[in-house]
């Protein structure tokens, strides 16, 4: 995304629009998605909150101009969309048109299989928080800094829910076995 | 990822869609710790990490966290999807923001409004109102005197609180035929709006686009005021006013404002049984305020024209609120009147007028308006809240 001009007329900032979102779609729309699917219990809801995360990320000029913050405002969005009570919101209004398409069976499978990962069952059994910090820190590879500044909390606090989280996965995948 | 090892606990995630629940081809063979690691404690093994060794579950988990969603796709529309919403979307805060321009308009010429019908208190200022003239529709935003008279007004008006607004406004004369335009602004109409347990909406989390149709074959002219909840929560809008500024040649005098109801002369109006009183805006979703104006009687034609100076002790007592308003329309607030003084009509003719039709919540979330051009004398009908679609 190297040359982003601010558009100038208005069709070319429109075609400057679609480059970017196709590019950041094709760079993070997946990623996003298994952050999605860490965070979230219903898996049904992946598509739908990382949809919405690009339309609210992609409508504000302001959050596409700089490409490295865009993942981070991404990222941030789907965190914050991930939340049951915002999610349950946004699926109310139906904001998002589409429900899970008849979806190809091979990604059927995928959803599937990660109902049965025993690391994710594990990890819905996480306090909200650390299962954030954890999914942030090594799924999205996040520094702690990055995790505090996205949650809102203080560098402790994701420290804390850090060692504490894995502590607490460590019992729950041992419970599974 | 392939070749990755699963030494968190014990997992049993695919390698690659075709390997549901199996390892993949290089899965456990190059595995070197195997499920035990983590959860049978310390036992043999090259990479064998006692419990509380982090680094090594961080990896462990850096490895399972990936595995889980690797197999996740996209839906096959995914991005055809997020080309159309974008646009949509964009499209819908541009509206937004056209919504916020307008209150700022609102907040520098009518609200000081409010304070000063309170001030006046039907007394000589409303008088020189057809001194007027269209330049007063447009013009620039607010400034800050105009936001101080705001204030004042929406915390119920009382007499004499206007007169913060007018030190240092009210000197020159050639200013004068600016102020009493303000003389011709009223207010009414309160629409309750009681909260649940909703929190009121703050500044910044409404936004309002307003709509206004073409007259109908009566004169008759519906509008309509969206207000939409840009943030990520809920919030009540609360209680709001609905009011109106008179332009020009229109009189402030006969101008009413008036709730709906079911057979009065705003027939084009939604059914008052749709409307609801709790305004709450959710997040992300708008609700819609709808107002009639109908007309009882056209613009008068043009009487020989008054002096167009008040005199300017006149009008710099009588109507001090009026600076306030008139702040909003120079565009700087400190050009001086005569430069946006195209003077009044003084042929023969119908005269110019029109009426602004004002919305805002009397908490200062939000606040719009929409004029009606070539009005003079009529009433404003107006709904409650309804919901937006």
């Amino acid at each position: 995304m190297p040359s982003q001009q601010q558009g100038a007329d208005d069709a070319m900032a429109v075609g400057t629009t679609v480059d970017l979102l196709t590019e950041t779609y094709r760079a993070h729309y997946r990623s996003l998605l298994g952050l999605a699917a860490l965070l979230l219990d219903d898996t049904a809801s992946c598509e739908d909150v990382v949809q919405e995360a690009f339309i609210r990320v992609h409508s504000a000029r302001s959050r596409v101009r700089d490409p490295e913050k865009t993942l981070a405002y991404l990222r941030q969005t789907v965190v914050n969309l991930s939340r049951s009570a915002l999610r349950r919101r946004i699926l109310g209004l139906k904001l998002l048109s589409k429900p899970m398409p008849d979806m190809a069976s091979a990604e059927e499978g995928a959803y599937d299989r990660l109902e049965r990962d025993a690391l994710i069952k594990a990890m819905r059994g996480l306090q909200r928080r650390q299962r954030e910090v954890l999914v942030l820190r090594y799924f999205a590879d996040m520094t702690e800094a990055q995790v505090a500044e996205t949650l809102g909390v203080s560098l402790g606090s994701v420290k804390a829910y850090g060692s504490r989280g894995i502590a607490a996965l460590r019992v729950a995948m041992e419970a599974t076995k | 990822m392939s070749g990755r090892d699963n030494s968190f606990g014990h997992s049993e995630h695919s390698e690659h869609s075709e390997h549901s629940e199996h390892y993949g081809p290089d899965g456990p063979s190059d595995d070197r710790t195997g499920n035990e690691t983590v959860n049978n404690g310390p036992t043999d093994g090259p990479r064998d990490f006692p419990i509380n060794d982090l680094g090594g579950d961080e990896d462990a988990l850096r490895r399972l966290l990936q595995g889980a969603v690797q197999d996740i796709q996209p839906a096959p529309d995914a991005l055809d999807h997020l080309r159309r919403a974008v646009p949509a979307r964009r499209a819908r805060k541009r509206q937004a923001l056209v919504g916020m321009a307008a209150a700022a308009l609102l907040i520098g010429t009518a609200v000081p409004a409010f304070v000063h019908v309170a001030n006046s208190g039907g007394g000589d200022s409303a008088n020189p109102v057809n001194a007027g003239h269209d330049q007063q529709a447009q013009g620039g935003t607010g400034n800050d005197p105009g936001v101080t008279g705001g204030d004042n007004g929406v915390k119920g008006p009382t007499p004499g609180t206007g007169d913060a607004v007018v030190p240092g406004r009210s000197t020159g004369p050639g200013r004068s035929a600016d102020e009493p335009t303000g003389g011709g602004d009223g207010a009414s109409g309160a629409v309750q709006s009681p909260a649940g347990e909703v929190q009121a909406c703050e500044p910044g989390q409404l936004a309002m686009s307003t709509e206004l149709g073409a007259p109908d074959a009566d004169g008759k002219t519906y509008g309509t005021f969206r207000i939409t909840n840009i943030s990520e929560t809920d919030c009540s809008a609360g209680s709001s006013a609905v009011g109106f500024q008179a332009l020009g040649a229109a009189d402030p005098a006969r101008i009413g404002v008036a709730r709906h109801t079911a057979g009065d002369a705003a027939s084009g109006l939604p059914s008052t049984s749709t409307e609801t009183d709790a305004a709450v805006a959710p997040a992300g979703g708008a609700y819609e305020v709808k107002f009639a104006w109908v007309p009882s009687d056209t613009c008068p034609t043009e009487e020989p024209s008054p002096d167009p100076s008040p005199t300017d002790g006149d009008a710099s007592g009588g109507s001090t609120a009026g600076a306030g308003g008139a702040g909003g329309q120079g565009g700087t607030g400190t050009s001086e009147g005569d430069a946006v003084e195209p003077q009044l009509l003084t042929e023969g003719g119908t005269k110019d007028g029109s009426v602004t039709v004002t919305y805002s919540l009397l908490s200062g979330a939000v606040s719009g308006q929409t004029n009606v051009p070539d009005a003079c004398a009529g009433t404003i009908y107006y709904t409650g809240a309804l919901a937006g679609q």
